[in-house]
C-alpha cells in the first residue's frame, strides 16, 4: 500500500488557507457592517465571532491535512488500481484496469513547484466517474499512467 | 469509391429478390449514396406544432380584444413572418445520407454542419410516432451512440419506409461486423470483405429475422397495469392545468372573496365543510385514477417484447406508438420493479438498462415488461439475460433498523419539535416512534442482496422495491463507503458502479457488515478478472 507524497499536506493546507481568509474577511466584512453599526443584534461583540471563526479555520488548516495524508492510500494491484481515502467518511475503491476509458495527469501551480501532480483515471460509470490520485511526484504520476495505458482493454460498455 | 462500385455491382443481384421483400425499392443498394431530404410533410408538422406559438397573441386579443392588443397581432404576425421561411428553410438545407458505414447529416442555413455517425458505433435505433405524426405517416428516428449527446443523430420526420430501410442498413451492418468478428480468419471486420458478404448476410438477415415474441399484453393487462399502478396522475395534470390557467387567463383568483374572507369562513357550517372534503378527495382519488389507466392504456396498448439476435424489440403504444430496440451486449443492469400492491397481488415489471450518459438520461432505460407475475418475469429474465436468481436473498446487517430509526426520528420529531410552543398535546408525537420503528422493519426485511457466479443482485425498498440485477462483467468500479456513524457499528455500504445511462437506481447494498463487504468486493473483483480471462482465453482458441 502506497501513501501520497508527504508535501501533499502542504498544497492542501495552503489550499485551505487560501479558502479560510477568504471566508474570513468575508465574515469580517458582515461584521463590520452589520454588528458593528448595531443594525443586527449578535449575543458575541463586533470581532469576536471572526476572532472564534479563523481560529477554527487554523485548527482545519493544521489537523485536517495530516488526517486526510493519514487516510489517503492506494495500491497498484495486478489486475486493479485500489484506493482508500476519507476522514469522516471512508471509502475504498478498486478500479480494473480494463474500465479505464482514458488518463490524464494535471498539475495546478503549486503542485508544479512542488514536483507533484494528480492522475485522473475516467471511467464510463456513471457514479464517481473520475478516480483522482493526488500527491505524487509527477515522474511516479506520469510513469503510472502510461504503465496503465498500455494495459491491454476492450472499449465496449 | 471501390465500395462503391461494389454495390453497385450487386445491385441487380439484390434486386432480384424483390419477392422477399415487402418495400422493394428500400435495398437497393444504390440508394445509399444519395443525399435526401426529409418527409415533405415535416413542413406541415412543424407548421401546426409551432402554431400555438403564433395564435396565442390572438387569442388574447380575442378574449380581452381592446386597441393596445393590437400589439399582440403584430407580435403573431412577425412570429408568423419569421416561423415559416425558418420551417421551410430547415427542411430545405436540411439533408442525410447513408454510406455503407456512415450515416451522414447535413444541417444550418447560415453555418453548415455536418455531423458523421459512424455506423460501427451506433448503439441503439429509435423509432417513434406521436398521434398527429402517425395520422401524416411520419416517423422519428434517433440513432444512439455509444459517443454522448454530441454524435447523436435525429431524424425529424422521415416515411416509414424510410425509417425501415435505415434500419436494415444499421442491422446488417452490425451483422457484418458479428459475423467477421466471428470469422477472424477472414482479417476482421475489413470493409471490403464485408462488402462482398453484405448481399448474403442481408438475405439470412431478412430470413431469419422473424422476430420470436416473447412477451405480449392483452388489453385487459394493460388495464389491470394501469389500476394497479396508483400514481399520483392528477396532481401533475393539476400542476399542470393550474400553470396554463395562470398563463392564459382562465381562471381569475380576484373572484375569492378576499375582502369578507373572515365571515365567508364562519359562514360555512363545519359538518358540511368535512363531508365536502371528503368528497372531493374521494373524488379527486378516483379521477386520478382513471385518469392514470388512461394515460396507461395510451402508453403501453398492444405491448409486445421480442428478441432477435442479440438485440429485443419493444413495441407499444395507442395514440402515438414507439419503437425501441434494447442491445443486449450493451445491458448494464437488469431492474425488477413493482410498488407495494403490486408486489401484494404478485406483479412486477421489468427494466433494462444500457450503456448511455447522463446527458440523454432516460433515454437508455427500456421497459421490456410492463407488468406481469413474477414466475413469468423471471423466465423472460433468465431468457433474455441468462441471470440467476437464487430463492433466498442474503438479508443486510440487522443494525440498519437502529440507523433507519434515528433517521426517521430526526427527521420526524425535529421540525415537528416546534409544535411544542403550540401545542400541550406535543407529547402524542411519541405514538409515532412504533410506527417508526414498525418502518425500520420493513426496510431492513424489504433489503437484500446475492451474488452469484457471474451476477450482483440487490434488493431495496418497501414501497417502490427494485430488484437490480448486474452483471459482473458490466462493473465499473466498487466502492466501500462507510460514514462515522457506520463505522462506530462496523457497518459499510457496497457501491456498484456500472455504465448505465440513467442514474435512478443507485445500486448500493445498504449497511452490511464490514467484513462482508470487503470479502464481497474482493470476490467480485476475482470473478471479474476470471470472466475476462475466461473471455481472451477463448478468443486464443479460436
Amino acid at each position: 500500500m502506497h501513501q501520497l507524497d508527504p508535501s501533499v499536506k502542504i498544497i492542501w493546507a495552503v489550499s485551505y488557507s487560501i479558502r479560510s481568509v477568504l471566508f474570513t474577511a468575508l465574515l469580517l466584512a458582515f461584521e463590520f457592517f452589520f454588528v458593528r453599526t448595531g443594525k443586527l443584534e449578535w449575543f458575541l461583540s463586533f470581532g469576536l465571532t471572526t476572532i472564534i471563526f479563523a481560529l477554527i479555520c487554523l485548527a482545519i488548516i493544521i489537523i485536517y491535512p495530516q488526517l486526510k495524508y493519514r487516510f489517503w492510500k492506494f495500491e497498484v494491484r495486478p489486475e486493479e488500481l485500489y484506493l482508500e481515502r476519507g476522514v469522516l467518511t471512508r471509502v475504498k475503491t478498486t478500479a480494473p484496469y480494463r474500465r479505464v476509458q482514458h488518463l490524464d495527469v494535471a498539475q495546478s501551480v503549486m503542485e508544479r513547484m512542488m514536483d507533484l501532480g494528480k492522475l485522473v483515471i475516467y471511467t464510463a460509470g456513471t457514479r464517481g466517474a473520475d478516480i483522482i490520485i493526488p500527491g505524487l511526484p509527477i515522474a511516479y504520476a506520469e510513469m503510472l499512467r502510461d504503465q496503465l495505458k498500455n494495459y491491454s482493454r476492450e472499449d465496449a460498455v | 469509391m471501390i465500395e462503391n462500385s461494389t454495390y453497385n455491382d450487386n445491385s441487380n443481384s439484390d434486386n432480384s429478390n424483390n419477392d422477399i421483400i415487402d418495400t422493394s425499392s428500400t435495398y437497393v443498394p444504390h440508394s445509399y449514396g444519395t443525399e435526401k431530404r426529409l418527409h415533405p410533410l415535416t413542413i406541415l408538422y412543424r407548421a401546426i406544432a409551432s402554431a400555438p406559438g403564433v395564435l396565442i397573441p390572438f387569442y388574447f386579443v380575442y378574449t380581452q380584444g381592446s386597441i393596445e392588443d393590437w400589439l399582440y397581432i403584430l407580435i403573431g404576425v412577425i412570429v408568423g413572418i419569421f416561423l415559416l421561411p425558418g420551417i421551410l428553410l430547415n427542411y430545405v438545407y436540411f439533408t442525410y445520407y447513408i454510406t455503407p458505414d456512415e450515416v451522414v447529416i447535413r444541417s444550418g442555413i447560415l453555418s453548415r454542419k455536418q455531423r458523421n455517425i459512424p455506423i460501427a458505433r451506433v448503439q441503439n435505433v429509435e423509432s417513434s410516432q406521436n398521434f398527429l405524426q402517425r395520422l401524416l405517416g411520419l416517423v422519428k428516428i434517433r440513432i444512439e451512440t455509444a459517443g454522448g449527446g454530441e454524435t447523436e443523430g435525429l431524424l425529424e420526420f422521415v416515411s416509414k419506409k424510410e425509417a425501415e430501410m435505415i434500419n436494415q442498413i444499421i442491422d446488417s451492418y452490425k451483422a457484418r461486423l458479428e459475423e467477421a468478428a466471428a470469422n477472424p480468419m477472414e482479417g476482421g471486420p475489413s470493409r471490403h470483405s464485408a462488402d462482398i458478404n453484405f448481399i448474403e448476410s442481408n438475405k439470412t438477415n431478412r430470413t431469419s429475422q422473424k422476430d420470436s415474441l416473447i412477451f405480449s399484453m392483452s388489453l385487459w393487462d394493460v388495464t389491470l397495469y394501469g389500476m394497479l399502478r396508483l400514481r399520483p396522475t392528477i396532481l401533475i395534470l393539476f400542476a399542470w392545468l393550474f400553470s396554463m390557467s395562470q398563463q392564459f387567463g382562465f381562471y381569475d383568483f380576484d373572484d375569492l372573496p378576499t375582502d369578507d374572507i373572515e365571515g365567508y369562513i364562519q359562514s360555512i357550517d363545519i359538518a358540511t365543510l368535512i363531508a365536502y372534503l371528503i368528497v372531493g378527495v374521494i373524488a379527486f382519488l378516483i379521477a386520478s385514477w382513471l385518469i392514470d389507466i388512461a394515460l396507461t392504456i395510451n402508453k403501453y396498448y398492444g405491448f409486445k417484447l421480442s428478441k432477435e439476435s442479440g438485440k429485443l424489440h419493444t413495441e407499444f403504444g395507442l395514440l402515438g406508438k414507439k419503437k425501441g430496440t434494447i442491445p443486449l451486449e450493451k445491458l448494464q443492469m437488469t431492474v425488477i420493479f413493482t410498488n407495494a400492491i403490486r408486489r401484494k397481488l404478485g406483479f412486477y415489471g421489468l427494466k433494462l438498462e444500457t450503456a448511455g450518459f447522463a446527458a440523454q438520461q432516460g433515454k437508455v432505460s427500456e421497459v421490456a415488461v410492463p407488468f406481469t407475475k413474477f414466475e413469468r418475469l423471471l423466465r423472460i429474465a433468465k431468457d433474455v439475460t441468462k441471470i440467476e436468481y437464487p430463492d433466498e436473498l442474503i438479508n443486510v446487517s440487522r443494525k440498519t433498523i437502529r440507523r433507519a430509526m434515528v433517521r426517521y426520528v430526526l427527521a420526524f420529531i425535529f421540525p415537528l419539535a416546534g409544535l411544542y410552543f403550540v401545542t400541550s398535546w406535543f407529547w402524542l408525537l411519541l405514538v409515532l416512534v412504533p410506527l417508526f420503528y414498525y418502518g425500520a422493519v420493513l426496510r431492513y426485511q424489504f433489503r437484500g442482496y446475492y451474488i452469484t457466479g457471474d451476477t450482483v443482485i440487490i434488493k431495496q425498498g418497501f414501497w417502490f422495491q427494485r430488484i437490480i440485477i448486474i452483471p459482473i462483467a458490466k462493473i465499473q468500479t466498487l466502492n466501500i463507503r462507510q460514514t462515522f456513524f457506520q463505522r462506530r457499528l462496523g457497518l459499510a455500504s457496497l457501491i456498484v458502479d456500472t455504465a448505465a445511462g440513467s442514474t435512478i437506481y443507485d445500486a448500493k447494498i445498504d449497511d452490511i457488515d464490514q467484513n462482508d463487504a470487503e470479502e464481497i468486493m474482493q470476490r467480485l473483483n476475482d470473478n471479474f478478472s476470471k470472466i475476462y480471462a475466461a473471455k481472451s482465453e477463448l478468443r486464443i482458441e479460436d
